[in-house]
């Protein structure tokens, strides 16, 4: 107990004998160094990732998923969103863009992985459709990379198995590329009403 | 006894009594007997006068004759003297009377009247002839000395003198005879009585010696059965209620008594010989008692010696003991003031432990804030991460226009992760510290509260220690107690191990005495069974 009590305070008088433990200028330099070690890359890297498209990187229950950036709009964090009655599941509700009112796809149930914890933090990606945008709820959003369409693996043409309607490629590094077509044709999204069919 | 009254009187009378009534009645017997004979002596000599004076008359009848003779011739004699002696005498044969019988003295006797009819003719006869007697002496004397018819009447006269003596000689045969014929019918009587008196006195005795010897011989019977040992016979039956009446009574009280007695003694017998086994065998049962006690004293002497060794043992450790308890004071005392000492260094302790404490939780407040600050910094990043999302975004949507703008918004982006990397280290660095201090705090709780158990504790052990020193103190006066018992204990020790010997010895001696006692009990045993058999021989 004693010796536990003394190494305790031991450490203790260390900490207060060494205030620049971890000084602001040490953290400021190892931030320089990293950011230093990025530039100092080759640069023919970013000439060959040039030839495929960008995409916005996303948590999904701990899965890795990608979106095209040519088809997004907008991302936020979704702050709160209203659950719309009589919709199918997959349909999280709809939240406020600005004064406009959005539908938000639930994901998880699409892709029938886990729900988020009810208080956890989410973002929401915005799908350009047209006028109006489509929301998709994600867990944490990743950074833009870019990927060669040739490396991926397209599961709809090489016929193994895997649930194909909302997958439109599977990266080498294991990044599930959605297709966001798939995504906005789905029957939730289409206004059904018999007297006013033009207005979608 | 109650027959008593059953009895006749001869029974109830005592054998003395009886003995003297027999006796009188012999005596009676004897008395009448010669009353008898003196009668008849009397009678006899009655007789013999009566023949005396019969005779007599003869003789004074010639005496007449002669004095008659004599006065004839001159001589004065009184011849009316015997004259009227004859006549007395024959009127006294005749009638009974008094007469002289000796002429000489005058003695005078009675006579009885005449026995018989005969007799009397006869002296009545002889009466006639007397006076015809005395009329011819007086004739005679009337004729003078020379008268013829002297001669005449002289004849005539002793003619009549010699026929008064005939008739007087007959008389006295006569009388004789009746005498002798009375003496003879006496001795008769005399016989027959004396034979009647025999038999009787035959008869009674007889009876009486049976009376007197019957219940005697059975008696004597009895006393030899009860000599054989036969004490079933019937009590004796009690016949009268003198000597021999008591002696039956007696004697029934004596067989009683000794058929009691006999019982008594062989239920004494009988008693006497299961006492004598009951001894024999408690003697036995004590012997080997006694052995047994003999080893255990044995045992028990041994066991003391070696209680004795132990309690040598035990002194010489409580001496030890002893020491040690007085070093273990002295320590006591040493640790007491060491206690002190450390309860004092825990109250330093505790209140360098509530300072770091405080300080403690002051760092952690200031902890707190830095994550505060670190978390805007965090949100910060993280909208400065949506801008450059959104900005790619956009310059995705300008294309070619765009793509300078992407480069923008990518090392935007990039700064932005990087200021979020650095907010995930500090957050990490803060969060290891928050839980240092965390633990810091809970150890620094801990260590208050054990610093205080700690405190309590060396309180706690003063007091012990104080207590121990305290009770070292008492076990060094009680060791020092139990050297001084345990050195009474060995003297006590010693003192029973000299009682064990004397009881060893004394054991040795009940072992003897055990032993004479089995013997006597066996002899004690042996002599009852033969006592047995001797009252065996006596049949109840």
């Amino acid at each position: 107990m004693s010796r536990q009590a003394a190494t305790i305070l031991d450490r203790l008088h260390a900490l207060g004998e060494q205030p620049a433990g971890w000084s602001e200028a040490e953290f400021a330099e190892e931030l320089l160094k990293v950011r230093a070690r990025r530039l100092a890359a080759p640069r023919g890297l970013a000439d060959r990732v040039a030839a495929g498209f960008d995409v916005l990187g996303a948590r999904i229950a701990n899965e890795r998923y990608a979106l095209s950036l040519d088809s997004l709009s907008e991302v936020m964090v979704l702050a709160r969103w209203t659950p719309v009655p009589g919709q199918p599941q997959y349909l999280l509700g709809v939240t406020n863009l600005r004064g406009e009112i959005r539908p938000v796809l639930d994901l998880h149930s699409l892709l029938g992985l886990t729900p988020p914890a009810p208080e956890a933090r989410t973002w929401v990606i915005f799908l350009k459709a047209g006028g109006a945008e489509v929301g998709v709820r994600v867990d944490a959003l990743d950074r833009v990379v870019r990927l060669d369409p040739a490396g991926l693996t397209r599961p709809h043409e090489a016929g193994n198995g895997l649930p194909q309607r909302f997958i439109s490629g599977i990266a080498p590094d294991a990044l599930i590329l959605l297709d966001t077509a798939q995504l906005l044709a789905l029957d939730a999204l289409k206004d059904t009403r018999v007297e006013d069919p033009d207005e979608s | 006894m109650v027959k008593t009254a059953h009895r006749s009187w001869w029974k109830n009378l005592k054998l003395r009594r009886k003995f003297s009534t027999v006796s009188l009645g012999f005596t009676l017997v004897l008395a009448g007997l010669i009353a008898f004979n003196v009668m008849v002596l009397r009678s006899q000599s009655q007789n013999s006068v009566v023949t005396d004076m019969a005779g007599r008359q003869r003789m004074l009848s010639q005496k007449f004759a002669k004095e008659v003779l004599l006065l004839g011739n001159g001589v004065a004699v009184d011849h009316q003297a015997t004259l009227r002696l004859m006549r007395d005498s024959l009127a006294a044969l005749m009638e009974g009377g008094e007469v002289v019988i000796n002429l000489d003295t005058g003695a005078r006797a009675d006579l009885p009247p005449a026995p018989s009819q005969e007799i009397r003719a006869k002296l009545a006869e002889q009466a006639t002839l007397l006076r015809q007697y005395d009329a011819s002496a007086t004739g005679l004397l009337a004729l003078g000395a020379g008268d013829v018819r002297r001669a005449e009447k002289l004849k005539e006269m002793l003619v009549l003198q010699a026929q008064l003596s005939d008739t007087a000689e007959a008389a006295v045969k006569m009388l004789s005879f009746h005498a002798d014929s009375s003496i003879r019918a006496m001795i008769g009587l005399e016989i027959i009585v004396g034979l009647i008196c025999a038999l009787s006195g035959l008869v009674v005795s007889s009876l009486i010696g049976r009376q007197i010897a019957d219940p005697l011989a059975a008696c004597a019977e009895a006393a030899r059965k009860i000599a054989e040992g036969d004490l079933r016979i019937e009590p004796l039956e009690i016949s009268s209620s003198d000597e021999i009446g008591m002696l039956q009574e007696a004697f029934d009280e004596m067989l009683k008594s000794q058929r009691d007695i006999a019982l008594q003694t062989r239920s004494a017998c009988d008693a006497l010989t299961a006492a004598a086994a009951a001894i024999l065998s408690s003697a036995q049962e004590q012997a080997a008692g006694t052995k047994q006690q003999a080893a255990a004293v044995q045992e028990i002497t041994t066991t003391v010696e070696e209680i004795s060794l132990s309690g040598k043992q035990v002194a010489e450790r409580s001496r030890q003991v002893a020491g040690t308890a007085e070093a273990v004071a002295t320590s006591g005392n040493a640790g007491l003031h060491a206690v002190r000492d450390a309860s004092q260094g825990m109250e330093a302790i505790r209140e360098q432990t509530e300072t770091v404490a405080e300080n403690i939780i002051t760092l952690s407040e200031r902890t707190q804030a830095v994550g505060e600050i670190i978390a805007t910094v965090n949100e910060i990043a993280e909208q400065s991460n949506l801008v450059a999302l959104n900005a790619a975004i956009e310059a995705a949507d300008a294309r070619e226009q765009g793509r300078r703008f992407s480069v923008v918004a990518g090392e935007i982006k990039n700064l932005a992760d990087q200021a979020k990397e650095a907010t995930a280290q500090v957050r990490g660095i803060l969060e290891q510290t928050q839980k240092g201090i965390n633990t810091s705090v809970m150890l620094t709780e801990e260590a208050l509260k054990r610093v205080e158990l700690g405190r309590e504790k060396s309180t706690m052990s003063e007091h012990v220690i104080r207590q121990m020193a305290d009770n070292i103190q008492e076990s060094v006066h009680a060791f020092q107690q139990i050297v001084g018992a345990t050195n009474q204990q060995q003297i006590g020790l010693e003192q029973v191990t000299q009682a064990l010997h004397e009881i060893r010895q004394a054991s040795q001696q009940t072992a003897q005495t055990t032993a004479q006692l089995e013997k006597a009990s066996l002899d004690l045993s042996q002599l009852g069974q033969k006592l047995s058999r001797t009252l065996e021989k006596y049949r109840l």
